[in-house]
Order: structure tokens, then sequence, then C-alpha cells
């Protein structure tokens, strides 16, 4: 399987060449104060496009909509917790809230080695950087 | 008038550009013909259709109307010109995305083989979706076969049910003349034409929501996580790095789910999985999802 897939990326590197090849923004730097967390959802969740949790601008149900939350979270750190919802930073900064009893520390189902922190990018926003 | 089937001229019958054929020449290939019709046929043999699909093409002049070229296949809506840009090639340095194209492509070619193609190119464009868009997601699911798959999945698009559903009602939503072309209920999920309804609104939302995560004109390839591993991880990897691996941006998958999509978890990167990817894609691969 890994030899296939190997097989056909080099394939692929020579029939698209590298500008094909995405791109991502160069890490900066870490972003202290905050940790990384990630979505609390089943396998079946993660590739549903019905299921989707959201940010609010504010520690509260009635508050206006704030985006929408990825797998990974940057939550504050430590955490702050209001009405059940805590503390998050948006990718372009902005401070939003989401449900506390949907994020749970980082790991990965598959490769439970991997570890996560929160960085800051080249173009502002934040992100995160995997290691192990 | 109608057109009328003709039978096939054998090459040693050319003509010269701009000649006619003579009356005579006519008997001749008729009487050759009826004698070939005399030898026994041994059956029909099937025949897998491989490109676009074959077009009469009249070489006899219908008396008093002027001669009329047909190009062979399904015409192509879109310039073959790949270097033909729509945006405005900036794109969002802060991402994968940007400066993508809307052009012709193989995996165009291909979806315009199926005797749908044509009116999924409709349905995407109806709904601003590019077509080489819709038609690599076809190819890279299906190879714009329609097929059962796992679960319930199915179609040449291979969305679940669910999704089916979900994305078939947000399209009506946005467009409702796309109701009159729907195969009601799951039923459409085994009708190309219907699923690529759903595939074009898919791919649509795809677009949308990178978007609001900064990639200012997300190419097919951006898209490509949002439809292959749900919307919670669209962004993280159409914004990765080369050398992340996969395993550590879809961490609520399990190893079988990322086996199921050519993933080794632990060992292949990002730059790993999109290179394959854009094989298959082939020049679709850094197109605008949108028009």
């Amino acid at each position: 399987m890994r030899t296939n897939t190997l097989a056909l990326s080099l394939c692929g590197l020579l029939v698209t060449g590298s500008p094909l090849l995405a791109e991502g923004s160069r890490i900066v730097g870490p972003l202290p104060g905050y940790r990384c967390m990630m979505l609390y959802m089943t396998p079946d969740q993660a590739v549903d496009p019905n299921f989707q949790v959201r940010y609010y601008a504010a520690p509260s149900e009635s508050a206006p909509d704030a985006g929408l939350a990825m797998a990974e979270v940057a939550v504050r750190d430590p955490v702050q917790q209001v009405n059940g919802f805590v503390a998050a930073r948006f990718p372009t900064g902005a401070t939003v809230w989401i449900k506390a009893n949907m994020v749970v520390p980082y790991h990965s189902l598959s490769d439970p080695t991997i570890r996560c922190r929160t960085v800051i990018l080249q173009n502002g926003h934040s992100g995160f950087d995997f290691y192990r | 008038m109608k057109p009328r089937p003709l039978p096939s001229r054998p090459a040693s019958a050319a003509l010269a550009p701009g000649s006619r054929p003579r009356p005579g020449g006519i008997v001749a290939a008729t009487a050759c013909a009826v004698a070939l019709a005399a030898v026994p046929a041994f059956g029909q043999v099937p025949v897998t259709l491989n490109g676009p699909p074959v077009q009469v093409r009249p070489y006899v002049p219908e008396p008093g109307l002027p001669e009329i070229t047909i190009p062979q296949g399904t015409p192509n809506p879109f310039p073959s010109d790949p270097t033909r840009s729509s945006g405005d090639g900036s794109g969002d340095g802060g991402s994968s995305g940007g400066g993508g194209i809307v052009a012709s492509s193989d995996a165009l070619s291909t979806m315009l083989g199926q005797p749908w193609g044509a009116a999924a190119v409709a349905n995407a464009q109806a709904l601003g979706v590019n077509p080489s868009a819709l038609a690599a997601t076809c190819v890279v699911e299906s190879g714009c076969q329609n097929v059962s798959g796992t679960g319930s999945v199915a179609g040449a698009f291979q969305m679940t049910a669910s999704t089916f559903t979900a994305m078939i009602n947000a399209a009506v939503a946005q467009n409702s003349a796309l109701a009159s072309q729907i195969v009601p209920g799951l039923a459409g999920q085994m009708d190309p034409a219907t699923e690529s309804i759903a595939a074009s609104e898919y791919l649509l939302q795809a677009a949308q929501q990178l978007q609001a995560a900064g990639i200012s004109n997300p190419t097919v390839l951006d898209a490509r996580p949002f439809y292959n591993f749900g919307p919670a991880n669209a962004v993280a990897v159409a914004q990765a790095n080369d050398n992340q691996l996969m395993s550590a941006l879809l961490p609520n998958l399990t190893p079988a789910q990322l086996r199921a999509n050519g993933i080794t978890a632990g060992q292949t990167t990002v730059g790993q999985w999109r290179a394959t990817v854009s094989s298959t894609m082939g020049s679709a691969a850094n197109q605008s999802v949108l028009i």
C-alpha cells in the first residue's frame, strides 16, 4: 500500500509538476496563551457535512454566530470557561466561544504519538503545528 | 430535415477537400455494402464508449442546402488554453489556494464522454461551479462510472445518502430551476445527472467555506479535502504544508478511514496525498472551483 502510494506520488510529481502542489503558509513562531484541542466528534460525524460546530461571539447560545469550527481548535490557556463555553481564538485573531463539551485535548485516532501546538503563521493567522 | 445515418466511408473512398461525390461512386459503394452485408454476422460485440460520443458526420450535401460541418464529439464549452485565467490570480498567500483557472481539462473530456456528461456540465454551471471541478470529482471518485460503493455511498460521484439528500435540497433552494431535472428520492443518487447537482452544490459549499477561511480563489485540489474528509477537516488540509502528516491533520478519522483514502497513518504526507490526487485529476487540479 505504501509503495503504491509513494509510486503514485512520484508519478504525480512528474505529471503535474511542482506548481500544482499547494504550499501552506509558513510558521513564524509559537502562539503562547493557547492550547491545541480538537472537536469532540465521532469518525462518522467528522465526514458528515451536516455535522457542524459553530463558534459564538459570546459565551451564550443566544450570542451571534462567529463562524464554523474546524477539527483543531485553539483554546485559551489557561482555560477560560464561562456558562458552559470556553474561550478560543478564531484563525484571524478574534476571540470566540465554543461549547466546552464540544472540545477535547488533541489526539490523533490513527497516530497517538503526534502532538499539536498553536502557532502564528506568516499571514498573521493562527494555525497548528504537529510534531512527535 | 432529420439527419439520416449514412454508411461508413472506407478510407479508399476519401474525397479531396471541397470535392463532391459522384453518383457513380455512390452506386459502387452501395453495391459494395450489399456484398458485405451478405457475409454472415457473428453477433454483436459490446463496445465500451471511450471518449466523447460519436456523432453523425454527413459528407453528402443535402440538395439545396449549404454544406454543414459538424465537429466530432460533444462540444466543449470551455477554451482549451489552460493559461486563461478567470480570476485575479493573486489567491491568498496564507493557503494553498488562489489563482485557479477555468478551462477545459482531461477530466472534463472524460465526463463529457458519458451519456449524462453534458447535463452534468449544465448543472455545474447553473450553480456557478466550474464543470472541470465537477468532472475531476467524478474521475477521482469512480472514473465517472455509475457504480455502487460501501454503505450508503453510491453513484458516479460516490456521495453518501445523507450528503446527497442534504446537497440536493440545498441546490434546489439555491436554484429552483434545477428541481425539474431531479430524479426524486434516493433513486437520484444512482442517476448521475441528478447526483451531479448534489456534487456541484457540495463543491460550491466547499469553495465558500475555504473562502471564509481566507483562501480567496480555491482550486479543485484545495476543495478535495472538503469532499473527501468533511467540512471540519477541509481547511486544515487545504492550508497545510506539504511535509505535514495527513494523520495529524485528520485526528478524528480512524486508520481504516485513512486507508480507504490511500493514506497510511504516520507516513503519508500532505504533499504525497496532493500529488496522488493531482495525478488522477490531471489538469483540472489547479483550476478554480468557482466560475
